[in-house]
């Protein structure tokens, strides 16, 4: 493989990981908030 | 509510924004002699930001002890957690970029011996115990104190890491301003870079807003639960 490909393979998973990691950290707490806030509902709506 | 909610993403749009427009202003303006030498960009946005993560970290742990707010400590472990992340980041980047720069892809990614990797690793392992230590403990008082004072402990890990490629002698480049010969220097470059910080940075704020809330949410949670126990008995 030439450098200029591994170059290319080398800068193009770094930029892929940052966004993986900002896709993550973005994602997590939406989610769980999503999830958690399902759970009170549920326990509301028991509760009446 | 509602408020709040369009305040907060409009903060990640700006942020994202930011992030995808110098993507162009990278690629499009910046010249580098091999196009690997663009991880410059985001290892250093990426470092920037897990060091600023853990100065706030401290701030709030230290206003933690001071004021025994609890929206100090979430705030100081939501840091650290949006830190973690970056200075790992931080490290796979460099390592990469090692791999690059040191020779032609000798499949060297690690030197054990440089100053400025280590200290980043210990940085990154001293703060992955705080968050495992932080949720051992059930007691929420207990948990807030004892990680205020954790977080403080850790901190000096911050500076070894960044001063330890000053001190010491190390493989890591420096940027050398005003040098003709520093590949890094040059006004666009640093334009795009100073982008990069700012765009990053407001994605802090908004991770850590998020992370926030998240904490209310399960705050709201364990109270019903301990409600509905209560009603139980």
């Amino acid at each position: 493989m030439s450098e200029l490909i591994k170059d290319i393979t080398t800068m193009s998973i770094s930029y892929v990981l940052f966004w993986f990691v900002i896709s993550i950290l973005i994602l997590y707490p939406k989610l769980s908030k999503r999830k958690i806030q399902k759970r009170i509902n549920k326990l509301n709506q028991s509760n009446k | 509510m509602i408020h709040k909610f369009k305040k907060n993403h409009c903060i990640l749009i700006i942020s994202l924004s930011l992030l995808i427009i110098n993507l162009f202003l990278i690629f499009g303006l910046t010249t580098f002699s091999r196009i690997v030498y663009v991880i410059f960009f985001y290892h250093v946005s990426a470092a920037w930001l897990s060091y600023f993560s853990f100065g706030v970290s401290l701030i709030s742990h230290i206003l933690y002890l001071k004021q025994k707010k609890m929206s100090w400590s979430n705030l100081g472990k939501n840091s650290i957690i949006v830190g973690v992340f970056f200075v790992a980041f931080t490290l796979i980047t460099g390592s990469l970029w090692f791999n690059a720069t040191s020779g032609t892809y000798n499949n060297i990614y690690w030197q054990w011996s440089d100053p400025r990797q280590t200290t980043t690793l210990i940085l990154l392992l001293s703060y992955v115990a705080y968050l495992i230590f932080r949720n051992f403990i059930e007691e929420r008082e207990k948990k807030a104190k004892l990680s205020a004072i954790l977080g403080i402990v850790f901190f000096p890990t911050v500076p070894l890491s960044y001063l330890s490629a000053i001190i010491f002698t190390s493989l890591h480049p420096l940027i050398n301003p005003g040098d003709p010969g520093d590949i890094y220097w040059d006004f666009i470059k640093m334009l795009s870079l100073f982008f990069n910080l700012i765009a990053i940075t407001l994605l802090f704020v908004y991770l850590v807003r998020e992370l926030n809330e998240l904490d209310l949410v399960k705050q709201k949670l364990q109270e019903l639960l301990q409600t509905k126990l209560e009603e139980g008995k």
